[in-house]
Parts: structure tokens; sequence; C-alpha cells
């Protein structure tokens, strides 16, 4: 009785070993075999609470999932660990995730998990960007949570949901170094080896969707294994593309890319990427930034169809407004309007009616080559209607505490980005909260305090509001939007046939269409 | 001889703290921001101030040195990257072994063919042998490291398909580093020794010895090598330290996970605990490498071992 009873339980196991086997392989039928993608940063390490530093916001979602994300641009958030999300209150959510997510070891995710994430998370201030507007999370029963957030912002929701890697809190407490090189997220991809200063490589081993989950570009599953390596050197990365060494690379040197378009097995993607370049004025008092006149007379100064041609061969994005064109409310009826287009005459009279003296104006941007070309141009173009500027160009690490001494620059040209909405691409720079009570351009302006406040405000913020509130940045030209650069991907086209993209215009590899 | 290396060892100690001590002061004075960096442009002033008290950035001068001395002379700890929150130790011992052994074999290559090919020029002095020598040292320490390396990829990596452009994935992946690490050096011990022996080889008992019939060979390395060698330790000993530092350059290019790239990836970050840790460990490798120069000197030089052994002669 008893061996037949074994032998029942082993034919059991067989067949269900087989199942997944065969479950597995059809699954992995039509997936492509091995992709290996090039980051530019190094990424000592890959655990969940540290931010994406390095490499790893490239490699985020092959490793982590989230409770939602803005899959793609110009999108509203759809829900991946979450299942469902109901507003109860005004900056309170219960949201429900699904009963059967586990991570790479097989841990259960349950609504513990989920606050334990979102409370750690929320106490480091790497996660401000995404949580700034949240508050603390409660757990209602095994699978729903309560979130409570600090306001009701536009846009606050999606950052918190997208913002968050989930873990088992379990596994995570038990050994939270091991997560530094061998992470266990949810996404079905386990970091089978880790090479720090090299790279990792990430494995399919199927994850916990089933017909229930939406389908999402940011955590598609195209492919078996994914190798990142880490390779700074843009000779480098054009060496290891033509010997075979690598599939894809972002970060190809500008020289490199039309030898890529014409070379056979290589295709150049191209796509508008998040940041915006973006010329902010100083705006502090006995500068000349802080005469509207002398502002519009540099904004018409500006020749920005040139600067696209010159630095990116027509390939940028020429936003007329403080704004990304993809964002949700960018309004497309801007691209008509006068948006201080270039005008020679139209800068002059503007300076003759301004305060500036002839002295020279200072430049700051980091010390980045695409930035010291654009800065190059703005400084001819100013010569040009009698403006004395020169560059004052500054290495990463230093140009931010030069952007708070309003002593040291007049313009400061600098990228910046958002995601989702122009209220939050304003808060890099018209906060006045934020920056000491004045915005980063030291101006003060309660109009435009206002204005910033009630955009970001679910309840007052409208389509009307915006435009509005972008028609008086414009008037005031606080800041002025140049270009928005455009973002290259070189990639193997004998491998691959076409790449995927995320919100941010980074490549998904895990999305990508193969030739298999 | 026990009491010499003992000495020297203590010697280490001043020079540890003023390594810290100086770096330390270099990069608090330095106007870079970790917070800044951390959480990119356009941060707000109340989250960098977080940050840095998070960071532990805002206490004084005396106070974060004491700090970092604490737990670093106390508990081992070199503190862990604020960018990554990973400690800095753990990272580096990760590491290291790739850059010592770049490190080593380049120093291998260096003498074994920094030396001979010395000795060559110097024994066949204004001959063809010698002029060929000569030149040959003087375009490899003319070339530069960076160029040198990247030429190295195109021939034998992009063109030949030979070896590896980057990465540590084998043997072969380190001769293309080695080489472009030592060339200039080797080309600099040439130089010296040749230098060296020529100064030896007219002295008055090389001429002694060859008029008592010894051979070239015996006159060349029994003779006049080992007098020849103190300067060329004294050379191959500093120029571990140009090779360490060379390695930043090189592991860059290569894309080896060394300490060269820790360390560049720190200092552009503005990441003091990691800037601290790489020069910190740097440093004490090239003052144990000059301790061994040190003690390699008692062996070469009689005059230094009697200077420091127990027994003295009695006038």
């Amino acid at each position: 009785m008893r061996k037949k009873l074994n032998k029942a339980i082993a034919l059991a196991l067989t067949a269900a070993m087989t199942f997944s086997m065969v479950s597995y392989a059809s699954e992995t039928d039509d997936m492509g075999e091995e992709v290996t993608m090039i980051l530019g940063y190094d990424t000592p390490s890959l655990a969940p609470f540290y931010g994406q530093s390095g490499g790893l916001k490239y490699a985020f979602n092959t490793i982590y999932e989230t409770l939602g994300i803005m899959d793609q641009r110009g999108e509203e958030l759809t829900l991946v660990i979450a299942k469902s999300v109901e507003q109860v209150d005004d900056g309170q959510y219960e949201i429900e995730i699904w009963d059967n997510v586990y991570d790479t070891d097989g841990n259960h995710i349950t609504a513990e998990d989920i606050v334990y994430c979102y409370e750690t998370c929320g106490e480091l201030t790497v996660f401000t960007n995404f949580l700034s507007a949240y508050d603390h999370m409660e757990q209602i029963d095994d699978y729903t949570v309560m979130l409570y957030m600090k306001e009701e912002r536009v846009g606050a929701l999606m950052s918190i949901m997208e913002g968050v890697p989930i873990v088992s809190k379990a596994a995570y407490e038990a050994d939270p170094d091991s997560y530094i090189q061998t992470p266990k997220g949810t996404t079905g991809y386990v970091v089978t080896s880790f090479s720090e200063g090299y790279g990792f490589t990430c494995e399919w081993v199927g994850n916990w969707h089933d017909e229930g989950q939406a389908e999402t570009i940011s955590f598609a599953h195209t492919v078996k294994t994914i190798n990142y390596i880490y390779i700074t050197e843009t000779s480098q990365v054009r060496m290891a593309l033509e010997n075979g060494e690598a599939d894809v690379a972002y970060n190809v040197a500008t020289d490199d890319l039309d030898y890529f378009a014409e070379a056979d097995g290589f295709e150049v993607s191209s796509d508008i990427d998040n940041r915006v370049t973006q010329l902010l004025y100083n705006g502090s008092e006995g500068t000349p930034g802080a005469d509207i006149h002398f502002r519009k007379a540099v904004a018409y100064a500006i020749n920005r169809e040139e600067i696209n041609q010159f630095v990116y061969a027509g390939a940028a994005a020429l936003p007329n407004a403080v704004s990304g064109i993809y964002l949700i409310d960018y309004n497309p009826d801007w691209d008509e309007e006068n948006y201080y287009d270039y005008d020679v005459d139209m800068a002059i009279e503007e300076l003759e009616q301004s305060t500036y003296n002839g002295e020279t104006i200072e430049i700051l941007m980091s010390n980045s080559d695409t930035l010291k070309s654009i800065g190059t141009l703005i400084v001819t173009y100013l010569e040009a209607i009698g403006i004395t500027a020169e560059i004052y160009a500054v290495e990463d690490a230093v140009v931010e505490n030069n952007a708070e001494d309003p002593t040291c620059w007049d313009l400061y040209l600098s990228p910046r980005g958002a995601e989702d909405y122009i209220g939050n691409m304003w808060k890099h720079f018209a906060d006045q909260d934020a920056f000491g009570g004045t915005t980063q351009g030291f101006v003060k302006d309660d109009t435009l305090q206002e204005y910033f406040e009630t955009m970001l405000a679910t309840a007052t913020y409208s389509q009307d509001l915006v435009n509005e509130a972008t028609e008086y940045l414009n008037e005031n030209c606080y800041v002025y939007t140049i270009l928005q650069a455009p973002s290259y991907c070189v990639y193997n086209s004998d491998k691959i046939a076409s790449i995927a993209l995320n919100y941010k215009a980074y490549p998904l590899p895990n999305a990508f269409t193969y030739n298999y | 001889m026990t009491k010499y290396v003992l000495k020297r060892i203590i010697w280490l100690i001043p020079v540890f703290f003023g390594i810290v001590i100086l770096i330390f002061s270099i990069i608090y004075i330095s106007p870079s921001d970790p917070a800044a960096i951390i959480l990119g442009p356009g941060s707000s002033l109340q989250d960098k101030e977080r940050i840095r008290e998070e960071l532990g950035l805002n206490g004084t001068y005396f106070q974060q040195l004491g700090n970092y001395l604490y737990n670093l002379c106390v508990h081992g700890d070199f503190g862990d990257s604020y960018v990554t929150q990973v400690p800095v130790i753990s990272s580096i011992l990760q590491r290291l072994p790739n850059t010592l052994l770049i490190g080593s074999i380049s120093m291998v290559l260096v003498v074994i063919c920094g030396i001979p090919l010395g000795i060559f020029a110097a024994t066949h002095q204004n001959k063809l042998g010698d002029n060929i020598a000569t030149l040959a040292a003087l375009i490899g320490v003319s070339i530069p490291q960076f160029w040198l390396a990247l030429m190295l990829v195109v021939v034998f990596s992009s063109k030949l398909h030979w070896l590896p452009a980057f990465g540590v994935s084998s043997w072969k992946s380190y001769i293309l580093p080695c080489i472009a690490v030592s060339v200039s050096t080797i080309a600099g011990l040439t130089r010296q020794t040749r230098s060296s022996m020529l100064e030896v080889i007219r002295s008055d008992y090389i001429t002694t010895a060859r008029a008592k019939g010894v051979s070239d060979r015996a006159v060349t390395y029994k003779h006049a090598l080992p007098n020849a060698l103190m300067p060329l330790i004294t050379y191959v000993g500093s120029e571990l330290g140009v090779i360490l530092g060379g390695t930043v350059v090189i592991e860059t290019i290569f894309t080896i996970p060394g300490i060269g790239t820790y360390m560049t990836s720190g200092i552009n970050n503005s990441d003091l605990p990691v800037v601290e840790g790489c020069v910190i460990i740097l440093g004490m490798t090239f003052s144990i490498v000059m301790l061994l120069v040190d003690i390699a000197y008692a062996f070469a030089d009689p005059r230094i071992r009697e200077q420091y052994s127990k027994k003295k002669r009695k006038n």
C-alpha cells in the first residue's frame, strides 16, 4: 500500500514538473535567447531602497515591479501589482493588490510587504522625487492597503504608485545585503550573476502574472537572458557593438551615430528625451535678468532652429513652453504660437528698453560638450545684439552649488525633466517654498507661486489653468525653453527587430522584438 | 635588521594618518555637494538639507574628521557610499584584486623587460643595439598611456579580434591593459638601467676584474649589476605608484572593475567615503611597497645591512 502511495506521489510530482516545464517551454518558445545592453554608469548596488543610482535606473523595471506605472508617455497610470485603486477621501486611497504576487524566490507578497516597502522608502530622501506627497500607508487586510497622502496633487498618485519597488519584507529583512547583488523582485527576471564594476545578468524564470493582469511594455518579457555591462568610455561602446560583445547601447558617441546608421547589421533608433534644455534667468535685484526687457531681448536673440540644426542635426523638438512635448497637459496649440521666435530687431528693441549696461553676462552650465556647444551659440547670438556673454562651465558635482549663489551667474543653462504634468516640471525652478522664498532664479512672484500651487492641486487643476499659467510664465520669461534633445539607441538589427522604450525614453530590452 | 624593519613599519602610522587627514581636508573644502548629486538638478533646499543631515555633513570640520577617524580606526569602517549606501570596504575588497593583479603583472613585465634591455644597451654602448634600444625607450616614455591603450584596442581587438576590448572575462582580458600600463615604465627602467650600468662599468673594480680575466658575462652580472641595483630598486618602487595611479585611466578605457574606476565615480559624485577609502588603500599599498623597497636596499647593499646589524665591529 505504501509502495503504491509513493508511486502515485512520484507520478503526480513528475506530471506536475513536466506540465510546468512544458508550460515554461511553451511560454519561452517565442522569447529571444539573449541580449547584451551597455549601461553608461557603474551600478554597485541593485538593492531596492537605495534609489535608482547609476545604471540601475535602466534596469530597474527588469528586476522590480511597482504598484502601478506610467507605461508609455502621456498615458495614465497602468496598474501592475495593484488590482484596483479607489479614492475614499481627499488624499486617501484604498489599494487592493493581486493575491497571487510572488517574488522570484517564491515569497508571497501581501499587503504587509507593500506597507513595509512604502514606509521604508517614505523615510528616505532619495525617494523624494516620487514620494513628496506621500504621508503614510496602513494595512487593511491581507491584500488591501490604505494610502494617505499629504495633499492631493496632480500626478502625485502616479508618482507614489510607480516609485517604490516591491519586495518581500521577510526576505529582505532576513538578508538585506544579499539584495545588493542578487535582489528578489517580482518581475520574473532573477539576477543570476553580478560582477561589481563589470555588469550583471538577469534570466527569466517566470512570473506570477496570469490573464487578469494588464499587459505592459515596462514589464514585458520577450527575451530569456539580459546581460547588462558597464562601459563608460564611448570608444569602447563602439568597439563592443562592432565586435558583437554588446547588442544595444544608448550612450553611443554622437560622432559614431552616422557610422552605425550606415553600417550593415545596425539600426539607430531616435526618440525625444524627457529632459528639456532650459535657460533660467537670474532675477535677483540689481542683475540684468531682473529686467523683463533684458529677458525678452535674450529670448528673441536666440535662434532655436539653428541650435537644433547645428547641435542635433534638426532632430530635437522645440517646445513652445516651459514643458516637454510629451507631457500630458502640453497643449499642441502652443506650437502655432510665437514663442519668442528668433527676431534680432525685436531683441535689439527690447534691449534698448532694458537697463543692461554692457556688463558681461555669465552663463552657468555643467561641463558637458553638448551644453557648451549650445552655450557657445547663445554667446554668439547675444553678441550680435550687443550683449557680452561668456560661458561658465563647471563640473556636475558643483553646478548646483553655484546655482544657489546669486552672484555666480546671470543665465543658467540646464536640462530638466518631468514625465507627467507641467506643474511637476515647474517644481524644478518655480516652487518658492522649496528655494527659500524665491524661485531658483531668485524671483519673488506671488502670482507665479499661486499658479504653481493651483496647477498642482487636483481640486483646482484644469487644462485652462495650465494654459493660463503657461501664458503668464511665457510673458514674464523667467525661464526660456531652448529645446528638447533627441536620444538615440544603436542596436544590432540582425538580432533585434525593433526596440521598446519606457516613458523616460530608456531602452527596455525585456520588451524588444527579437528576430528569433 | 629587525630593528630597521620595525622602525620603518612604525613610520607607516603617521603616514596613514597624514593621508587620511590630508584627503579628508581637501574634499571637505571642495565646493561640491553630495546632496545635489544624489538628488539631481532642481532639487529643493529642504531636500538637500535633509540629505546633508542624513549623511552627517552638517557637523564642523573637526566633528566630521573625528567621526571618520573613530569609525576607521576603531571599527575598520570606511563608511558607506553616499550614492549607493554600499559599504566602501566591501566594494574595495571586491575591486582591489583586479587593480593589484594589473599592477603586479605590469611590474613583473617592467622588471623582466626593462632591466635586460637596459643591460643590453649599456653593454653595446654606441652600437646599433644601443641606438635601437635607446630610441625605443624614448618612444615608450613619450607615448601617452591612454593613447597607447586605445591603439592596442583598435589593433588587437577591433581589427585582429585576438583579444577582448574590455572587461575581465578571462586571462586574455589582462593582456592589453598590462601592456598599456607597463610600456612607459619599461622604457623608463631601460633608460635608468643603461645609465646606472654605464656609471658602474667605468669603475676601477670593473677594470680590475677585466684585467684579472673575468668573463664579460661575469663582469656584467656578478660585479656591475649588483652595484647598479640601488637606483633601479628605487625607480621600480616609485614607479609602482605611477602604475597604480595609471590604472585609473586604463581601468576606465578597458572597463575593468578596479579601484581606479571606483575612485573616478566617487570623485564625479563627490562621494567622500569612496574617494577617501580608495586613496587610503592606494596610499597604504604604496607605503608598504616603499617599505619593501627599503628592506630590499638592506639585502642589496651590504653597507646598509651592516649598519643595522646587531653585532657591530669594534674599533
